[in-house]
């Protein structure tokens, strides 16, 4: 596939793995890539194991669904159980766990829940559903909101007056800021989100090396677009120059994708939003204008608001500030699996946990707190890259 | 959940287009990405294109190590936090604060 597999080459790939071992760095660093796509494709190719010993990466509140409260579910829940209701989703919300059950099971009992691919079947569900109402569940960060955006400004267009948003849509600086201000994680560098910047633009983020003198580099997904960008946060660590280096250049420029922009100042504005082990945090979330109330789901069916229960010996927070890795949660991988997943992290396709149980149990990852071994891992990652 | 796909655009008509993944062709719409032109690279994610892909900047990704090493410096700005790099703040995503 083009502008992927160049960037698996194996031969670039190992080469650079080769560069960044050899990095020495002053003292101990934490890297936080914050983005769930990130830490996946970290594990996935085996990326966590060839930092030098004293780099430590940990995963951030990248993932939307990991972020998401579980009172969100519940509102959610309740509408699919409206018999006038159709719930679109993103499938991977479908298992995540609400207070009492997830939208999944309350499909299973009959509730009206459809998986799309995009906000616009959603549209399609309306349009062909006229005398049923179509509540696409909005998650997701700045990559996400301008696509639903984009379809309220086409059921505006149309007058397609039976399709709503549930919004739970969120945006990345605000976490940020909290979790170095916060310093219960000391965190030296970012991999900043690749298609978040894509939209918001490099610089979004420049208040993190120019406020937080943390080392940055926006980042891409494939093997040689992560290692570079380590590479280049760590460069900037070991010279202590904190700046932000965009080596996602193919898709990512300073002031990002304009249009989109547009389409996000014209049907939302900042609320306060809740994120999951963070808390609530000021202009964190997106939601509708006042003037597109008739839109927003929580409005149009007096929703109340629910405050959620999580399972209390779930850790899912402190793993998404950074503050422990899955393996140091009690559950990861004895009660909590991807087969029966007690927290959001390990039921997303994109979880740190769900990463982590995949990926990085088996090769016995580096990590100080993982049981694995070491040695064999490292020996793993170059096989993964040969 | 932020995963987007580099895509051929095959054709164009209006903010609809058609791309080729692997051989298979699916309609996305091209209304965060009016620019785009039939025969371009696009990122789609959840059915939108939501950038071109540049073909220099991809093929600067490339670059061996050596080269990398004074490509990450020179994107880095230089010099301290505030270098040449940074110029004013985009007029992103609206800033004011809650009502």
């Amino acid at each position: 596939m083009r502008y992927v597999d160049e960037y698996r080459e194996p031969r670039l790939v190992r080469e650079l793995m080769d560069e960044l071992g050899n990095l020495r760095v002053p003292r101990p660093l934490t890297i936080m890539e914050v983005c769930g796509s990130h830490t996946m494709a970290l594990s996935r190719f085996g990326l966590r194991r060839v930092l030098p010993p004293d780099v430590r990466l940990v995963s951030g509140p990248g993932c939307p669904v990991c972020v998401t409260p579980s009172g969100y579910l519940d509102q959610a829940i309740a509408l699919a159980g409206r018999p006038e209701v159709i719930v679109a989703s993103f499938g991977d919300l479908l298992r995540v766990p609400g207070s009492r059950q997830s939208l999944e099971e309350a499909r299973a009992e009959g509730a009206d829940v459809r998986v799309v691919y995009s906000v616009l079947d959603a549209l399609e569900l309306a349009r062909a559903n006229p005398e049923r109402a179509v509540v696409f569940l909005a998650i997701g960060f700045e990559t996400t909101a301008p696509t639903a955006a984009a379809a309220v400004a086409q059921a505006e267009d149309e007058g397609i007056a039976n399709f709503y948003l549930l919004t739970e849509l969120k945006v990345m600086p605000p976490p940020m800021r909290a979790l170095l201000e916060a310093q219960d994680v000391r965190v030296d560098g970012f991999l900043l989100p690749g298609h978040v910047s894509a939209i918001v633009g490099w610089g979004a983020f420049r208040f993190l090396p120019e406020e937080y003198g943390a080392a940055c580099a926006v980042a891409g997904f494939e093997p040689v677009d992560l290692l570079r960008a380590l590479a280049a946060v760590m460069v900037q660590l070991t010279e202590g120059r904190p700046s932000l280096a965009n080596t996602y250049g193919r898709v990512v420029t300073e002031e990002g994708n304009l249009a989109a922009q547009a389409l996000l100042r014209k049907y939302f504005r900042p609320v306060s939003s809740h994120w999951r082990g963070i808390g609530e945090l000021p202009a964190s979330g997106l939601g509708l204008l006042p003037g597109l109330a008739h839109r927003d789901a929580r409005t149009a069916f007096s929703l109340e608001p629910a405050e959620g229960r999580d399972n209390p010996a779930c850790r899912c927070g402190e793993v998404l500030r950074g503050a422990i890795t899955p393996p140091e949660c009690p559950l990861f991988a004895g009660r909590c699996t991807p087969a029966s997943p007690q927290g959001a992290c390990m039921v997303s396709s994109e979880g740190t946990c769900a990463a982590y149980f995949r990926y990085e149990r088996l090769a016995g990852g580096r990590h100080p707190d993982d049981r694995g071994s070491s040695a064999g891992s490292a020996r793993k990652a170059k096989e993964v890259a040969s | 959940m932020c995963l987007a796909i580099p895509a051929r655009i095959e054709q164009i008509d209006g903010l609809n287009a058609v791309i080729n993944l692997e051989g298979v062709r699916r309609g996305i719409s091209l209304l965060l990405c009016p620019e785009a032109k039939v025969g371009e690279y696009a990122l789609v994610h959840a059915g939108f294109a939501i950038s071109v892909i540049d073909e220099e900047q991809a093929q600067a990704a490339l670059e061996p190590w050596e080269e990398m090493r004074k490509l990450i410096a020179d994107a880095g700005g230089g010099g301290d936090a505030r270098g040449p790099a940074f110029g004013p703040p985009p007029d992103g995503l609206p800033r004011e604060e809650e009502a």
